[in-house]
């Protein structure tokens, strides 16, 4: 076994492992006692998609999906910062209608 | 070179894996984004050297350089804020009004 | 701002990621279930913004502990994942604060 095929066949058990790893968040998001639970939940399943984008460019030499990733990686960050202004003015909002 | 690259894939895989295994396992919001933001980190701090040595090239040197900023300095951010508005408002929910 | 520092100190933060994360997924494999977590208070004694805003960035990525919030006196809310090895995060935290304060 050279370099080359070993590189391939780990490249695709790393996908596989990738794969199933996708799905332990999932059983979180879908059974998190809040709403913070779902959110970090959705950025491990976006963590794990990125980390099959890595991947696939490196199994596939697509020098493409890099810029994807950069995108992807910077909506990551800023979806769970939007989701938290969102929370907070949800929690004064609720705070203030229960009294 | 080839073993070097693979055996970096693997394990960044592994613990990305590891990663889900704690969000599933921790019985805390606090732990829960712990298992996010080092775990997943490094996974793909891993994952964007072994692009590197595939590639060996200076245009996607420079790219990496600018995911590994965003995701090193972006998730923190992000969970701190998150961390932040929910102590608060549970606080504020149930505390002295 | 002095560039040798700067690079020196990129090199030592690879390292601390490198066995945080090591420490943490070791923690999650082997007693995930019994972990004793809690918040502690710890006071910066860096004066300037920039420096305050690096030490609250990079103290999440130190092993074991989770910047939270920052008051107006500089005093920094951090959640540890494990008040065993709290001495060890506090040692880590204090030799970051040094390479902060002498490098900005």
């Amino acid at each position: 076994m050279t370099g080359e095929t070993f590189l391939h066949d780990s490249a695709i058990v790393g996908i596989i492992i990738l794969s199933v790893s996708m799905v332990l968040p999932a059983i979180r998001l879908f059974k998190g006692p809040s709403l913070p639970d779902r959110v970090v939940a959705l950025d491990q399943i976006t963590f794990g998609f990125v980390a099959i984008m890595l991947t696939d460019a490196l199994l596939m030499r697509h020098e493409v999906l890099l810029d994807v990733v950069l995108i992807i990686s910077f909506i990551l960050a800023l979806g769970t910062m939007i989701i938290s202004v969102f929370l907070h003015k949800h929690l004064k909002r609720n705070q203030r209608g229960g009294e | 070179m080839g073993y070097l690259i693979g055996i970096i894939i693997i394990s960044a895989s592994l613990l990305v894996f590891i990663a889900g295994i704690g969000i599933l396992r921790f019985g805390d919001l606090y732990a829960r984004m712990h298992a996010v933001t080092k775990v997943s980190s490094l996974g793909m701090v891993l994952l964007l050297l072994a692009v590197n040595l595939y590639f060996l090239n200076w245009g996607i040197f420079i790219k990496t350089v600018i995911i590994f900023l965003t995701v090193v300095f972006m998730a923190p951010v992000a969970a701190h804020l998150l961390a932040k508005v929910w102590r608060n408002g549970n606080d504020n929910g149930q505390g002295d009004k | 701002m002095k560039p040798l520092y700067f690079i020196v100190f990129w090199f030592y933060y690879l390292y601390e990621l490198l066995k945080s994360g090591v420490s943490l997924a070791f923690t999650i494999v082997v007693r995930s279930r019994r972990i004793w977590d809690g918040e502690i208070t710890y006071h910066t004694t860096l004066t300037k913004p920039i420096q305050v805003v690096l030490l609250f960035n990079l103290v999440s990525m130190t092993p074991g502990t989770l910047s939270i919030d920052i008051d107006e006196d500089n005093n920094m809310l951090i959640h540890v994942v494990d008040l065993a090895q709290l001495s060890d995060a506090i040692a880590s935290i204090k030799r970051i604060e040094g390479f902060i304060a002498k490098m900005v």
